[in-house]
Parts: C-alpha cells; structure tokens; sequence
C-alpha cells in the first residue's frame, strides 16, 4: 500500500472546524434536536448518519483499494463494556440532550446548559478511569471481546483492499435504504423517493409545514437571529428540510463524509471523547492506568475538539445566528414536562452528561469515533454501540418525557 | 395565523448594528486564524501522538476570550 501520510496535530483544528461548522448548521448543537431524535420525533440524526456512512465507506475503502494509507481505527467490540457502556450513554443523551461532541458545539452557540454537561462529562471521564483500575473494569473491557473486526467478522488487516471497496458497495446500499425508508418527521407520511418521484417534498402537509415552523423555532430560540431575517429563512430551508435526501442536506452529508475521511488519511479516526478522560489524566489523575492509556494514545482530539467548538462558534455567530450569548433558554420538551425552573433542569443536565461520558470511555467511544467513525469503517463495534445507544435512547426518552408536548410556543393551560 | 412568511419584519439591523455585525465577523475570521497558527507554534509542528498540554492551554486562549467578547456584545441585545 501507499505511504502513509501524518499531519501535524493543529491540522486537527481545522477538521474540527469543518465538522463543528456543518454540523451546528444542522441543529445537532440544540439539545432539542437530540431530545427529539430520543423520542423518535426527529430523525435526522438517523438519515444524516447513514448517508454519510454510505458516502464514507465507498472513498475511505475506494481511496484504499486504489493505494493511499489509512490511519484505520476500528474500536474492539467487547460485548458487555460496549453494551453497558451504549445503555448508559443512552440514558444520558435522552436526559440531558447531549452528545460529547454537541456540547462543545453548544458552547460555541454560546449556551448555557454546556456550563453543567461539560463538567459532568469530566467527571464521568474520571469515574470510568477510576473504574478501569480495578478487576470490575477490567472484566467489562476483556470479557467477550472479538477485538477489531468489521461488520461481517473479517479484520481489515486480513482482508485484501479491493475486497473491502467490494464489501463496501452492498453496505453503503443498505445504510442509503435505511436514510430512505425512515422519513425526518414521523407525521410526514412519505418515503423521499415517494416525494422525488411526485416532484415535491410532501409541502402539502399541514402536519410537516406545522413541524417544520416548530424546528425553526426552537432552533432560533433566545438567539442573536432577526425575525423575518436570513437566518429564519436559512434555518427553515435547511435545517427543517424534510427530506433527507434533498440536495443541501446530501451536500452537507457530502462534506461530512469527505472531512470524516480526510482524518483517516491525515492522522486518525474522527473522535470526540477522548479529550476527556486525556484532560482528566492531564489535570486529575495521571497515575492511573486509563490515564495512561489516554495520554499515550490520544492524537490530536484535543485539537479537534477545540476545532469543533470553533467552528460551531464560528457559524452560530456569522451564518445560522443561533448564537444565544449564554442565555436561559431550555429545550421545549424538558420545560413542557419538568417546567422552566433552572435548576432542575442544571440537574439533569448534570445526571446526563455524567452518564453519557462515563459510558462513552466504557465504551471506548462516542457518537462521533464510535458511531460515525465506526459505521463509516464498517466496524462492528460502532454499529452494535449506534443501536444499543438509540434503542436505550427511545426507551429512556419515553420514560422521561412521557407524552408531553414538544411544541415550542406552548401556551399554558 | 402568523408563518414565517408573515412574520413582522420590522426588527432588522439598524446602521451602528451592522457596523458592530462587521467587527465581530472580522474578529471571528482573525480569531479562527490566529487560534490556527497558536496551534501550530505552540505544538511546533509536531505530527505525532499524546500532545503537549500546554500548547493546548495556549490554543484555547483566542477562542477564549473571543467567545467572552462576542457574549458581552450579544448579551444585551434583544433575542429572537
């Protein structure tokens, strides 16, 4: 194979930035969003993550078979830490709305709630490098592990290039069928290829035009956007965009996928969580063995993190404007179940960033090394984690929130 | 039934906002660069694995202070 390339680390900064950027475009820096795709009212996530996976896997294996190097980094599947690990980032994510790598991208829209789940995200680092000191920890990391396999079992090592483009092809098919058959917006009644063929994107909905006003509210509540303003009309042409497979949100998945590719080739899988447990052994605990393990193997995450918080910064203050200058503003679905007292709301922010990061090291990745990394490689342990995380999700999201309403301008009874 | 279509729009920017939107773009191009190039001295180039933390520390330092200056512009403005 062809030589591999090593990019210094601050290029991480820059791919941080173009992921940071796309993705607040999107809307994921709202906690909404994510507390939505837990109640299975939003699915973007979903359609978004296959088609960059679709795209991803085709030029990462593509660009392989035709001779350049990767930095691969397929996660080991331990069944149960990976598992147990996935049910409690679950669990966290439904709680507080976050993912390790939205909360910077939350901070960059200036949020407050990011004030609470980023320490809370610390310390469940450091619970989990507390963890891995003893035989408990140990067991959940060595205990039924296959080690670093691909979907259908084989090892990338063992496997000749040009077999894995073709394994690539029937696999990028189905995560494209899956973007397809699981419509953005449950009471959106059409498939996109349905609406491609009719020619429209099902705007005769009253139901979907409704969902679509709603996105664009909560997206720009309590923001620096003008009403009646571009960033009104960027978030309703975008960001509430139905169809998954519409021509701004493929480009968007496009450039997602050729960035989540270009780390494998400069240095290293696209991740987020690390930086962690890395700041916990930097700042806490550098003795312990996780520790270690962290401060050795880290690349250049942290860089990217601070990537990613800049660019989520950089589009909320000059493109979406969706920047919020560290207002109280609380996601729709907590206050019209819990209300707006901030304080409660700190405290699930706080339960929920705990778990998600202490679940994520347990795991040993997160939604962007294990999740959109992972299925861009074919790894079997990033499928199995995606699943287990929106199984537990939609369990836990039905738990909490119950049936109350997700509406944004909610007037009260 | 007020849309999005018929929304009010008689918030828009006046002239000293637009001024200020300026700055602030300017800054935040200026800032990404200079938080790029501290990156880039602090770490000295380097290509491999477990990073220096104080370049880190450094690194943070512009987008820092940039996000304290766009939120104390930002923070008495009227929100959408």
């Amino acid at each position: 194979m062809g030589a591999l390339i090593t990019a210094p680390q601050w290029v991480g900064v820059l791919v941080g930035f173009a992921v940071g950027g796309l993705a607040e475009c999107w809307g994921v820096a709202n906690p909404e969003s994510i507390i939505r795709l837990a109640r299975w009212k939003d699915r973007l996530f979903i359609g978004c993550v296959t088609v960059v996976g679709a795209f991803g896997v085709l030029l990462l294996y593509g660009l392989y078979a035709s001779g350049i190097g990767m930095h691969f980094g397929l996660k080991p599947l331990y069944f149960y830490g990976v598992g147990i690990g996935g049910v409690l980032f679950g669990i966290g994510l439904a709680l507080s709305g976050y993912l390790p790598g939205t909360e910077l991208m939350a901070l960059g829209e200036g949020r407050r709630e990011a004030l609470f789940v980023i320490p809370a995200g610390l310390l469940g680092a450091a619970s989990w490098t507390l963890l891995y000191q003893n035989a408990a920890g140990q067991w959940l990391v060595h205990q039924a592990n296959l080690g670093s396999v691909l979907v259908d079992g084989r090892t990338i090592e063992g496997t000749p290039p040009f077999g894995l483009f073709l394994g690539a092809i029937p696999y990028a098919l189905v995560l494209l069928l899956i973007a397809l058959l699981i419509p953005r917006f449950p009471r959106s009644k059409h498939v996109c290829l349905v609406a491609h063929i009719k020619g429209s994107h099902d705007e005769g909905n009253p139901a979907l035009h409704d969902v679509r006003e709603d996105t664009v509210a909560y997206l720009l509540e309590g923001s620096i956007a003008k009403r009646g303003g571009r960033a009104e009309r960027v978030a309703y042409a975008w960001s509430s965009e139905p169809n998954i497979y519409s021509k701004v949100l493929v480009l968007v998945a496009l450039l997602l996928a050729i960035t989540v590719v270009l780390a494998m080739v400069l240095h290293q899988v696209f991740g987020e969580s690390t930086t962690y447990s890395w700041l916990v052994g930097v700042l806490a605990l550098p003795d312990f063995a996780y520790s270690k393990v962290a401060l050795a193997s880290v690349g250049w995450e942290p860089f990217s993190d601070i990537g990613t918080f800049l660019g989520a910064f950089f589009a909320a203050v000059l493109i979406s404007k969706r920047f919020t200058a560290f207002r109280s503003v609380i996601p729709p679905s907590w206050r019209n179940r819990f209300g707006n007292d901030q304080w409660r709301r700190a405290l699930g922010l706080f339960a929920g960033g705990y778990l998600m990061l202490f679940g994520a090291r347990m795991a040993d990745g997160c939604a962007s090394g294990h999740i959109l990394s992972g299925i861009v490689q074919m790894a079997a342990s990033g499928i199995y984690f995606g699943v287990v995380v929106i199984v537990t999700s939609v369990i836990a999201a039905r738990v909490i929130y119950g049936n109350a309403s997700e509406q944004t301008n909610l007037r009260p009874v | 039934m007020e849309t999005l279509r018929n929304k009010p729009t008689s918030d828009r920017c006046s002239a000293p906002e637009v001024k200020a939107g300026r700055v602030i773009a300017g800054m935040m191009i200026l800032g990404t660069l200079a938080t790029v190039v501290v990156a880039a001295l602090a770490t000295g180039n380097a290509t491999g694995f477990s990073p220096n933390a104080y370049a880190w520390f450094l690194t943070l330092i512009v987008p820092g202070f940039l996000l304290l200056g766009v939120t104390a512009y930002y923070i008495d403005k009227r929100p959408y």
